[in-house]
């Protein structure tokens, strides 16, 4: 188990607190909705399903005690309206609302959907990164979401201090930092991914990062390692035959960065949250009783450790 | 396997990248968005009629292409050298295989490395304790990816721009070390001015000396009142300038060279790689080479 000397911010996005010291808050779960070719026409069955994938992150979530976050996918325009309206209808309250989307100039569009429908507050764009064109930079200054996730990916250097990079400088991609930018676009919270990688292009680099960007910058820190597990050439083969093993590793690699101290874990499909949730549960509580035992960490009373005896 | 006198080629760089969306996205797949710049670097070439062609050196810098792949190294902004250095497995073999997959119609693949005192000079040396002992053990290491490309390109091209900054005596065994083995054509890029020191790379064991005789046109006066068996890489674009030269500059120079050496010893490129010129006039740049080329060969 793992504390850090760097002091820890614990950031309040709505009614998700999220940071702080290992053990200290529950880690905050992320499952992306709308991802795959059969969103693409609205199906009423295909949007009921993802409805009841909602729900049921919303369920593991008051089970557990780890904030579940919808992650909304969006790949065109036309598509930001309909989904974020449907994820609203589902998610309670204050919530955050994620916004992974693959296209800076959808991206610019949702930035100013959200601030026209009083959004920005709610919405963590997922991500901020080196794909950030000029008319995103000038979007970003113009409707500034409540939460932006810098993205540590630097194709140039995979290693931690590369990904460190990229959020300080910009590692030539960009002008400056992402850090620099969301500090000038007045973005009030700020959520680092380290950016998995591909195995044998420093994989383990990804979760490294985490320390050492938690002790660089002491902010929340995470990222999505099932998409190392994903994009494993073998397990692509593996799991066509192979389901429940795959699900079992895909769920299980959500253990890794929780254990590296990590605050938050993207999950992939949103569908996966009964088997995601349980083990990071688990691991909160090993990371949580470790950190009370040896630094003297309390829990929040929502943590697993005190919710799941 | 000779090289046609009067052959074109480049140094090696261009200004090519792929979309920021495009690298997230595709490194998140666990695919190489990279393919797709080596593949624009290709037909930048073929498209100007280049004769031997590199991948663009598009992946990243000249540097990092190699440190952030072997052992012993960590990087921390510049790479710092923590451990005995050690090859894991080759870098640009793959790169060089697509390379030639691309150039369907034959023509000629040129694999670039950056050379053992470069690399040194540009780490932090927190293990050898000399920069000497750090540059042998790069030539060790570099000349294991130089064995693996051996057998796939046509020449092999070693960069060490720092031997203008600064020359040291070991020079010569470094390029010997990295090379060691080769079968193929050796080529050995210096850029800026190497007249202090052409003299001794002259006596390299190398069957091609590359430089700059576009922005260094007083180089030309050295190298002819010098002896030496080599051909040469005759730098007539230049590389540090966003304009494009006429196809008549371009062949004066060359004639200029040709005057001095013969047809027989040279071949055309640029100065050094195109990485700080917009790639529309990179391209630009060298189909006004080729035609300069094409004009004096017109010409006999």
């Amino acid at each position: 188990m793992i504390s850090f000397s760097k002091e820890q911010s614990i950031l309040k996005m709505g009614d998700v607190t999220i940071g702080g010291q290992p053990g200290e808050h529950p880690t905050v779960l992320f499952g992306t909705v709308f991802y795959g070719k059969k969103y693409r026409e609205p199906i009423p069955e295909v949007l009921d399903e993802a409805r009841r994938f909602i729900r049921a992150q919303e369920e593991m979530s008051r089970l557990t005690g780890n904030p579940g976050i919808v992650d909304i996918f969006i790949d065109s325009t036309e598509r930001i309206e309909p989904r974020i309206s449907l994820v609203l209808e589902e998610v309670p309250g204050p919530r955050p609302i994620s916004l992974d989307i693959p296209e800076t100039e959808v991206r610019q569009a949702a930035l100013k959907y959200a601030a026209e429908a009083g959004l920005s507050g709610r919405v963590i764009l997922n991500s901020f990164n080196l794909g950030a064109t000029e008319d995103e930079l000038a979007a970003l200054g113009e409707h500034p979401p409540g939460t932006a996730v810098l993205l540590g990916y630097n194709p140039r250097d995979f290693s931690a201090d590369g990904r460190v990079e990229m959020i300080d400088t910009g590692a030539g991609y960009l002008e400056k930092g992402l850090m620099s930018y969301a500090e000038e676009f007045g973005i009030g919270n700020i959520l680092l991914d380290t950016g998995a990688t591909p195995f044998d292009h420093n994989a383990a680099e990804t979760l490294r990062a985490i320390p050492v960007m938690k002790n660089k910058w002491g902010l929340p820190t995470g990222c999505a390692i099932h998409n190392t597990v994903e994009s494993w050439l073998w397990m692509k083969g593996y799991r066509k035959e192979h389901r429940a093993e795959y699900l079992t590793c895909d769920a299980g690699s959500n253990a890794l960065p929780v254990v590296m101290g990590g605050d938050f874990c993207v999950y992939g499909p949103i569908r996966n949250a009964g088997s995601v949730f349980p083990v990071v549960a688990m691991v909160d509580k090993f990371v949580a009783e470790g950190a009370e035992d040896y630094f003297g960490v309390t829990s929040s009373e929502d943590h697993p450790r005190r919710k799941l005896e | 396997m000779s090289i046609e006198p009067l052959s074109t080629t480049v140094v090696g760089s261009f200004q090519i990248s792929p979309p920021g969306d495009v690298l997230v996205n595709e490194i998140r797949r666990g695919e190489d968005p990279f393919l797709q710049s080596i593949k624009k670097a290709v037909d930048v070439q073929t498209a100007a009629g280049i004769d031997i062609i590199a991948d663009g050196q598009t992946r990243n810098d000249m540097i990092r292409l190699f440190t952030t792949k072997l052992a012993g190294i960590r990087m921390k902004g510049k790479p710092v050298v923590i451990g005995d250095i050690s090859f894991k497995e080759p870098v640009i073999l793959g790169d060089q295989v697509y390379v030639r997959s691309l150039l369907n119609n034959g023509g000629l693949v040129k694999g670039i490395l950056t050379g053992p005192f470069t690399l040194a000079m540009s780490c932090v040396d927190d293990h050898y304790g000399s920069r000497e002992k750090l540059a042998y053990a790069f030539a060790e290491v570099m000349n294991k990816e130089a064995m693996a490309l051996n057998g796939v390109v046509d020449i092999i091209q070693v960069d060490e721009p720092y031997f203008s900054v600064e020359f040291p005596e070991y020079a010569g065994d470094l390029i010997s070390g990295i090379f060691s083995g080769i079968d193929k054509p050796r080529a050995l890029h210096v850029c800026g001015d190497v007249s202090p020191f052409f003299d001794r790379l002259a006596d390299f064991d190398v069957n091609i000396l590359d430089h700059e005789f576009a922005a260094h046109p007083a180089l030309l006066d050295t190298v002819a009142d010098t002896d030496f068996g080599q051909m040469l890489g005759f730098g007539c674009v230049r590389s540090d300038e966003n304009t494009v030269e006429t196809v008549e500059t371009i062949s004066e120079r060359v004639k200029k060279g040709l005057a001095s050496l013969g047809h027989e010893r040279i071949i055309l490129d640029p100065d050094c790689g195109l990485r700080h010129v917009s790639l529309e006039v990179a391209r630009a740049k060298l189909e006004n080479m080729v035609k300069a080329r094409n004009v004096i060969r017109d010409e006999g």
